[in-house]
């Protein structure tokens, strides 16, 4: 199980996720959302835990020269692009970072098309499609109907978004079958505000919950051997 | 002890019910006794099926006898705690490591007394065979492996095992040390014909009986061939010709 902690915008934030095991830390380069940082201030967060989790820079549309500027402050381990795939793939042959691109899904059919939409991508965050009028992507903290993704077995690995919550995400992996997911409003107590222990207990509760699905398949060994070389 | 009809034991290596199910089916005592004498679950089987797992095997045809292979090793109240935990799954036998000491064996022979005369049988692994003697002495222990053995072979029965889990090479010699009476059961048993592995650490299942042996494991031999009923049979019918 893979979870990723996005819009870290505090380094207590930033030591929480990273002490309670996040498997990424999500920076968020979009200047609208209340997580959003310059990339000074990100490149100074991401210092203070130089060896820490993978990071992952969150971009809405940008140009090549905004993702430029970023890298140029500070180092990224991937980049999470929301808008046209073409624009995905470009930025990932200039800068030759993977890149997880955003997809909305909200029927069956949208599997197909993100599976296409994400080729020659490196990962696919799904989230539930914005509601009409929203002015920010991402999920914007409505839940998937994630028995959608029950058996969804795409050929790039995929995070689960959108919605979840401490309370809520082991269900989620549960019926979608995610075998990642992120979360960034989830764990806060107001708009831009992370909180410790929900960052805590949606890390628990991820684990544990993927704990309890059908892991590994079964295998055979062999208890009888010497093991002696 | 008195001379089990079928000294195999089939070691079900599997972390899978359903696998396990299917070998318990085909390998077990059927009628007209033409299985194997026991069936072997491991801790592998045991941490994914648990005692659900068990019981599966246990109360379905063919009602194999069960060596529930756990190697135990703990404080003796834990492990006192184990073996009472898995008495009602009704093992003919279950395994404890000797390297816990003679107080743990007690306290473990204790426990397994509640079940009265059908308790498991309990064996002891004395030094793992996966254990070089560079390996041994990485853990502090400069004694031979050989006389590791030896030492807690002695150890494990004096405080109330019945028997011992032994590579081939060490039957012989336990046997001359402990007399007649203690079980012992090998693993890393090669029968002949068997896709042949280091042939100077192993014995044939023959070998293994003259040199003292009371049981025999055996799994991927069984389990992985064409026809697994068949190469158990096939066994089974050269120690009997030997018998006869």
């Amino acid at each position: 199980m893979r979870v990723k902690i996005c819009g870290i915008n505090s380094p207590e934030a930033l030591a929480v996720a990273a002490d309670a095991g996040a498997d990424y830390l999500g920076f968020v380069f979009f200047p609208p959302s209340p997580r959003y940082l310059s990339p000074a201030q990100a490149a100074s967060l991401r210092a203070l835990r130089p060896e820490g989790p993978p990071g992952v820079g969150l971009f809405v549309k940008p140009t090549l020269d905004e993702v430029a500027r970023v890298l140029a402050e500070m180092r990224l381990d991937a980049l999470q692009i929301y808008g046209d795939p073409a624009l995905a793939r470009a930025i990932r042959q200039h800068f030759g970072l993977p890149v997880w691109l955003a997809l909305g899904v909200s029927a069956p059919a949208d599997l197909a098309a993100a599976e296409r939409a994400a080729q020659g991508l490196d990962g696919m965050v799904i989230e539930s499609k914005p509601p009409t009028g929203a002015t920010r992507p991402g999920g914007n903290a409505t839940a998937l109907d994630w028995s959608l993704l029950a058996g969804w077995n795409p050929p790039l690995p995929w995070l689960l978004a959108g919605g979840l919550t401490p309370g809520n995400v082991a269900e989620a992996i549960a019926r979608s079958g995610a075998t990642g997911v992120d979360v960034s409003s989830g764990v806060e107590q107001a708009p831009g505000a992370k909180d410790k222990a929900l960052i805590r207990a949606f890390i628990t509760s991820s684990r544990n919950a993927a704990a309890a699905l059908p892991a590994e398949p079964h295998r055979e060994y062999d208890s009888a051997d010497q093991g002696v070389p | 002890m008195g001379q089990p009809a079928n000294r195999i034991i089939a070691a079900l290596d599997t972390t899978d019910l359903d696998v396990a199910q299917t070998w318990a089916r085909t390998l077990g005592p059927g009628i007209g006794g033409s299985g194997v004498g026991m069936l072997k679950l491991g801790l592998a089987f045991f941490l994914a099926q648990g005692p659900a797992g068990v019981r599966a095997l246990t109360n379905a045809p063919p009602f194999a006898p069960i060596f529930l292979d756990l190697k135990l090793h703990d404080i003796p109240n834990t492990v006192a705690g184990a073996v009472s935990a898995v008495l009602p799954l009704g093992a003919a036998m279950l395994t404890l490591h000797a390297s816990g000491g003679s107080a743990m064996i007690a306290a473990a022979r204790r426990a397994a007394e509640a079940a009265g005369p059908a308790r498991p049988k309990l064996l002891a692994v004395t030094v793992l065979t996966s254990l070089s003697a560079e390996a041994l002495a990485e853990t502090g222990v400069g004694a031979s492996p050989q006389a590791q053995v030896l030492r807690l072979a002695k150890l494990a029965l004096g405080a109330g095992a019945d028997g011992l889990v032994c590579s081939p090479q060490e039957v012989a010699m336990l046997r001359a040390e402990i007399g007649p009476e203690p079980l012992l059961v090998v693993p890393g048993i090669r029968p002949m014909g068997s896709a042949a592995g280091d042939q100077a650490r192993t014995l044939t299942p023959r070998e293994a009986v003259a040199a003292g042996a009371d049981w025999l494991v055996i799994g991927r031999p069984i389990t992985q061939a064409p026809d697994p009923a068949a190469a158990a049979a096939a066994i089974t019918a050269d120690l009997t010709a030997r018998a006869a």
